[in-house]
Formats: structure tokens, sequence, C-alpha cells
């Protein structure tokens, strides 16, 4: 043994038997003068000073390898869940704020498309609705135009009908005319005949 | 009950029960067995049952359920906390740890078991917190000399001074004495400090039990009304002997803590 580790173990075992011996000479010379009662123990208080060590090394051992060491144990090992626990707590919570984010953006961005969409079908339905209104425009342009060429051409026809007919009624009366020198009345006569043929 | 009150609080060879009853305490081996050294196997036993079922139930993290385990162990968490972890910060607090627990709890059962009817406080007497004392001394000089070698501590005490040799020389044997000395009353005044306390308390309660029986001979109006108050001031004191009971008990555990946290942090 060198000596470096043989100063320790003197100086510890100094220190007991010092320690012993203070205990040892207190209690022999402890107060002696309060003896009232017949019963109380004022002896020698080395025996109980014995007693209490032996008492606290005993229940020291005991305690520490039975309950004071597997309570610490106990106690970090529960801190540490907690700690744990905790952590696991606010890792879920960063996930879910995190999920909820997206989540929102993806109801945002949702929204935004819904928006789109109805706007692009009103705006659809807006320029199918113009389109159909200008083709009902358009038919009814071309269609008044055509009854208006029809008119016109009837018009036409009739008044081409109507001159041909009064030429050759004029030309007939005309025939008649000449032929027939006739009197005032017979003329009159003609002539109405002639404006009812053409009434009819 | 004794005419002086003193020896109420003290050790004695028999426990006294109500109506007279005595359980006198037999002298084996030649040493005569007392009420502090049974009541300190009591409270032994008692830490024992307490703490090792505790132990069980919060095993591997668990909680301990129901108002009883929880009392200890908010105790437990409340000195690791706030004692020793606070004073030593954690790596060196879980060394001490166990010790300090261990001094806490031995104190506090003994304090307690002086408020139970017909026991007493094994702290009351100055051989026991003595020992008390000396255990932690020793523990915190190990701890110290652990660290800065054995001479290296003892050294260590005295702080470090600029100074001319000469003036060196004359000084520092003189603060090496004084520095030493003042190490050691710093634990003799523990123990001193938790007898005292336990002793004190129990001398005044018997000092006002003591008047019943002094006014005992008197009128019975005179006898009456000491009684009334003599009960009613007992009873406030007991409260405050439950008070001291954790007190001292925190007190001795937080010096103990401090006094060990020196050791190892010197100047």
């Amino acid at each position: 043994m060198t000596l470096k580790r043989i100063i320790p173990v003197v100086f510890v075992l100094l220190l007991c038997a010092i320690s012993v011996g203070s205990v040892l000479a207190a209690s022999e010379h402890a107060a002696e003068h309060v003896a009232g009662d017949p019963l109380a123990y004022d002896g020698p208080k080395r025996d109980l000073a014995l007693w209490s060590l032996v008492i606290f090394l005993i229940l020291f051992g005991i305690l520490y390898k039975f309950a004071f060491a597997p309570i610490a144990k106990a106690l970090d090992s529960r801190e540490q869940g907690i700690a744990e626990n905790i952590a696991a707590a606010e890792r879920a919570n960063s996930d879910a704020k995190e999920l909820l984010t997206q989540y929102q953006k993806k109801l945002d961005d949702a929204d935004g498309e819904v928006r789109q969409i109805v706007d692009d079908a009103k705006a659809d339905g807006r320029r199918m609705a113009d389109g159909i209104v200008e083709q009902a425009r358009k038919a009814a342009d071309s269609q008044q135009k055509r009854a208006i060429a029809e008119i016109d051409a009837a018009t036409t026809n009739a008044l081409q009908e109507l001159a041909e007919k009064s030429a050759s009624l004029a030309a007939g009366l005309a025939g008649r005319i000449i032929r027939k020198e006739i009197d005032v009345n017979a003329h009159r006569d003609l002539v109405n005949e002639a404006i009812s043929n053409l009434k009819n | 009950m004794a005419n002086d009150p003193a020896a109420h609080a003290q050790d004695a060879t028999a426990f006294e029960f109500p109506f007279g009853l005595e359980l006198p305490l037999p002298s084996m081996l030649g040493i005569q067995i007392t009420k502090f050294m049974v009541l300190e196997l009591l409270v032994a036993v008692a830490m024992i049952a307490v703490f090792v079922s505790l132990a069980k139930r919060i095993e591997g993290g668990k909680v301990a359920r129901g108002r009883f385990w929880n009392l200890w162990e908010a105790l437990l968490v409340y000195v690791r906390n706030d004692v020793v972890f606070s004073v030593m910060g954690k790596k060196n607090g879980a060394i001490y740890l166990p010790f300090i627990w261990m001094i806490f709890f031995l104190i506090l059962f003994c304090n307690l078991f002086g408020l139970l009817p017909w026991m007493g406080s094994p702290t009351g007497s100055i051989a026991t917190t003595l020992v008390l004392a000396i255990v932690t001394f020793l523990v915190a000089t190990i701890s110290g000399m652990r660290k800065f070698g054995a001479i290296g501590f003892w050294l260590g005490l005295v702080p470090h001074i600029d100074l001319p040799i000469y003036l060196m020389v004359i000084l520092k044997p003189m603060l090496f004495v004084i520095e030493v000395a003042s190490y050691m009353i710093k634990f003799g005044v523990l123990a001193i400090r938790l007898w005292a306390n336990m002793f004190g308390g129990h001398v005044v309660l018997a000092v006002f039990v003591g008047f019943i029986a002094a006014a005992a001979d008197s009128a019975f109006y005179v006898w009456g009304s000491v009684t009334i108050i003599s009960i009613a001031v007992s009873l406030a004191i007991s409260l405050l002997e439950l008070l001291v009971a954790f007190l001292q008990a925190y007190i001795f555990a937080f010096l103990a803590t401090l006094f060990i946290n020196m050791t190892l942090h010197q100047h």
C-alpha cells in the first residue's frame, strides 16, 4: 500500500475514534443533577449513543437497499417519463398544428377552386345566354328580312299582275269601245263592267 | 407525574401509562434498556414499514395512490428537489440524497413519536442528536477528504490570503486553528439545536400539564380553572411542537446538505 492510500485510511480511523471518544466522554459526564423522578434515566448516555449509532447504521443499510435507492430511481424514471411525455405531447402538438395549417391551406385552395368553378360556370352561362339571345335575334332578324322580302315580292307580283290585268282590260275595253260605237250609257256600262271585272 | 418537568422529557427506564401502569424495561448484559432505545427501534420499524412499502408502490415511476403514501412521497420529493438538488445540483445531489433522506426522516419520526401519548422523542436526548451530528460530520469530512486529499482538505479550510511571508507564518497557523474549530463547532451546533428544541418543547408541555398536579390540593374552582387553562395551553403548544418537529428535521437536513456541499467546494 502506498503512503497516499494509507493517509486517508488513518485519517478516517482517527476521525471515527475522536468522534466516538467525544460521545463517550460527553455522555459519561452528562448532567446528573436531574433526578426528581426515580424512573427518569440519567445514567450514562453512552449506551443510548452507541445504540443510536447502531440503529442509524443498520436502518440506513436496510432503507438504502430497499427504500431510498429504489425510490430515488423511481422518482428519476418518473421524472424522465414525464419529460418524455411532455416532449411527445409537444411533438404531437406541433405535428397537429402543421397538419392543421396543411388542411387549412387545402381548404383555402378548395374554396378558391370552388369559387373559380362557380365564376367560370357563371361566365359560361352568361356567355351561353348571350349567344342564345344573339342567335335568337339573328334568327328573328333574318325571318323578318325574309318576310319583308316575301311581302315585297308579293307586292311586286301583285302590281305586275295588276298592271298586266289592267293593261289587258284596258286593251279589251279599248277594243270593245272601238268596235262598238255606243252611247254614253253603253259606255258607262262598259266601264262599270270593266271595274267590276277588275274588282273580281 | 414527576415534580421535575425536565424528567418528563428525559430518557427513562420504564414506559408510564395512565392509572399508574408501568412497563419497566430490563437490563441486558449489563446495559440498561431505556425508553429511548425502544422508541428508536419503533422508529426504525415504522420507517422500514413506510418507505420499503412506498418504494414498491412507486417502482418504475408508477404513481402512488392514496393520501398516506402521497404524504410521504411529497416529503421525499420536497427534500430531494428543494433541499438536496437545489443546493448541490443533480449530479452531486444524487450521491448524497439517500443520506439526507435518512437524516430528515429519522429526525422527523423521532420528533413525531414525542407527540404520541406515553411515548417520547429520542431526539430529546443529546446522545441521539450528537450521534446524528457526528455521522453528518464524518460524511462531510470524508467527502471533502476524498475530493481534496486527506491533508489538502484540512489545509483548504484556511482561506487563501496574499500576505508577506513573515505575517503568513504567524497568521496561517492561527487561522488554521480557528477554521478547524469553527468547522467542528458547526456540526456540534447541529446536535445542540435539535436537542434543545425537542427537549425544551417537552419541558414546556410538562410544566403546563404539571400545573394541574400542583393545583390538585387547592379548592375545586381553582383546580378546575387551572386544569382548563393548562389543557388549552398544552394543546396550543402541542400544535406548535408539531410544527417544530417538521421544522427541526428540515433545518438539520438542510444544514447537513449545506455543510456537505461546502466541503465539496472549498475556497
